[in-house]
């Protein structure tokens, strides 16, 4: 089912669905990626419009509320050339669905993340400050790839033999915007440790933005990246796996995932600017594991605690012992009432070999402070550095250049 | 003699090399490669954003091996494709 096909159908019978509730939700939790994805989003849609009707039959809300306060999209499309940014084809005051499928999913899937940093993290926009949301779509001749120019996200239409056009997954997508997110608030160098930490955000919060789509636990996430644009005949899950790196996939055409998931396996090359979408394997793991710990929902609490260190806490030297350090701290910031989430968020870089194995000092300084009483809250000025982190940073990576571990063409 | 063409970053990150005899290159390509030479190595860290491409192109030929390093931006396309064997 389209997603737009939905948005067609709901004109002039705003109650009636198509599909059914419950088949969206057994869609949504189905094996097939793309399928469940877009069960997903039509089912939340589906229980917000509900939501949203009662509370206008209640009067609690008027029809002016159904714009997102703030949203601007623009898609453009290249229409097989390099020319940025194209020709305009969709708008925000476009009601209607483009006849385009590229077009809409490009549209669709950057309001869904606009939704999601805007619902979870007040955040208004790539630069908090209403950026108008650019896409291009259909770039260049069965191209390979979907990047963020540094003001504009870009769509390729894939080659159809290992990729699938780049706007189809709500992850791809996020994980794009993500870079813009980034690129304002801690702008993060895309070299090494810092340019792993900028790749690692965005498949965090891309992974993050589909969960919350799906309604999913982190139990229930896949916690895979780019499911849904890989071709039929590729041999693998995803492009990344974000709880397993290195297993994603084994293609014959393009070898083995390359990505390590722990510290020791740290891969020294030159290529892709030292590795970033190599080593984002390793800080990727660990939110995993912090959100896995945390339990529920990944956006509640791992995910707060990663936004609020990418847009308060990192700079743009930033490296992974740097980013461990700073979400502890964090961690403690934002539950001072619960001291077991930082010593989960601490377990968890000392379980990628960020930081030292046990951080039992850390823990024994947690579990005093939770015995103790509660201290009036003051207002946060400067991050406190913690206690682990700080001293326990293990920053060496180990493994040796593969720049060519890929098989060629 | 031959040019090497590696591809790397992207959204996906996978590596793809591919190489061609310096004599099977079509005119529009040799020209296209005497003036990546003539210009030398741009560093890929000026490249705005972030999951754009890299090039590496290794050249071997009489005067030995020569390897530049070409943001996506500045690659010509009918080089480019060497990477990915076309």
């Amino acid at each position: 089912m389209h997603p737009t096909r939905f948005d067609a159908n709901m004109k002039g019978c705003p109650c009636c669905f198509i599909v059914p509730p419950h088949m969206l939700q057994r869609l949504a939790m189905s094996g097939d990626p793309a399928l469940a994805e877009t069960a997903g989003r039509t089912l939340r849609l589906t229980q917000s419009l509900v939501a949203f009707r009662a509370q206008l039959s209640t009067g609690a809300l008027s029809p002016a509320a159904l714009k997102r306060q703030g949203l601007r999209r623009q898609v453009f499309d290249c229409a097989g050339t390099s020319d940025l940014p194209g020709d305009l084809v969709r708008s925000e005051t476009d009601t209607n669905p483009n006849r385009d499928r590229a077009v809409n999913e490009a549209f669709d899937n950057a309001g869904t993340t606009w939704d999601f940093y805007n619902k979870i993290f007040g955040r208004g926009s790539v630069d908090n400050n209403g950026k108008t949301l650019v896409s291009s779509v259909h770039y260049g001749e069965n191209y390979d790839n979907a990047f963020w120019s540094g003001q504009q996200m870009v769509y390729g239409d894939g080659d159809g033999v290992i990729f699938q056009r780049f706007t189809s997954a709500l992850d791809v997508i996020a994980h794009e915007l993500t870079h813009g997110v980034t690129q304002f608030t801690a702008q993060l160098a895309y070299q090494d440790q810092s340019g792993a930490l900028n790749e690692s955000m965005s498949d965090v919060f891309g992974s993050m933005v589909k969960q919350w789509a799906l309604g999913q636990t982190v139990d229930q996430a896949d916690w895979l990246i780019g499911a849904a644009i890989m071709a039929p005949g590729f041999k693998g899950r995803a492009l990344r796996d974000m709880a397993n790196p290195g297993t994603a996939y084994d293609d014959p055409r393009l070898g083995k995932d390359p990505q390590p998931g722990d510290m020791k396996d740290y891969v020294q090359t030159e290529a892709d600017n030292g590795g970033v979408h190599t080593n984002s394997g390793i800080p990727s793991r660990a939110f995993v594991l912090a959100a896995k710990a945390i339990g529920g929902n990944s956006w509640e609490k791992a995910g707060k605690i990663w936004y609020v260190t990418l847009a308060e806490r990192l700079t743009g030297t930033a490296d992974f012992a740097k980013c461990a350090a700073e979400t502890v701290s964090v961690a403690r910031d934002l539950f001072p009432e619960d001291s077991s989430i930082a010593a989960k968020v601490a377990k968890a870089w000392a379980d990628v070999g960020v930081l030292e194995e046990a951080p039992s000092t850390t823990l024994l300084a947690m579990r005093e402070m939770a015995a103790a009483p509660s201290l009036p809250k003051t207002k946060k000025k400067k991050p406190v550095p913690p206690r682990a982190a700080g001293k326990a940073a293990r920053g060496t990576p180990k493994k040796k250049a593969k720049s060519s571990r890929s098989k060629t063409r | 003699m031959k040019v090497i063409v590696e591809r790397s970053g992207g959204f996906a990150g996978i590596i793809r090399r591919g190489e061609k005899e310096l004599s099977a290159l079509l005119p529009e390509q040799q020209t296209a490669l005497q003036k990546l030479l003539d210009k030398g190595a741009s560093p890929a860290s000026t490249q705005m954003g972030a999951d754009r491409f890299t090039y590496k192109v290794e050249v071997q030929d009489v005067h030995g091996s020569r390897t530049l390093t070409v943001p996506e931006t500045l690659m010509p396309a009918n080089l480019a494709g060497i990477a990915t064997g076309l």
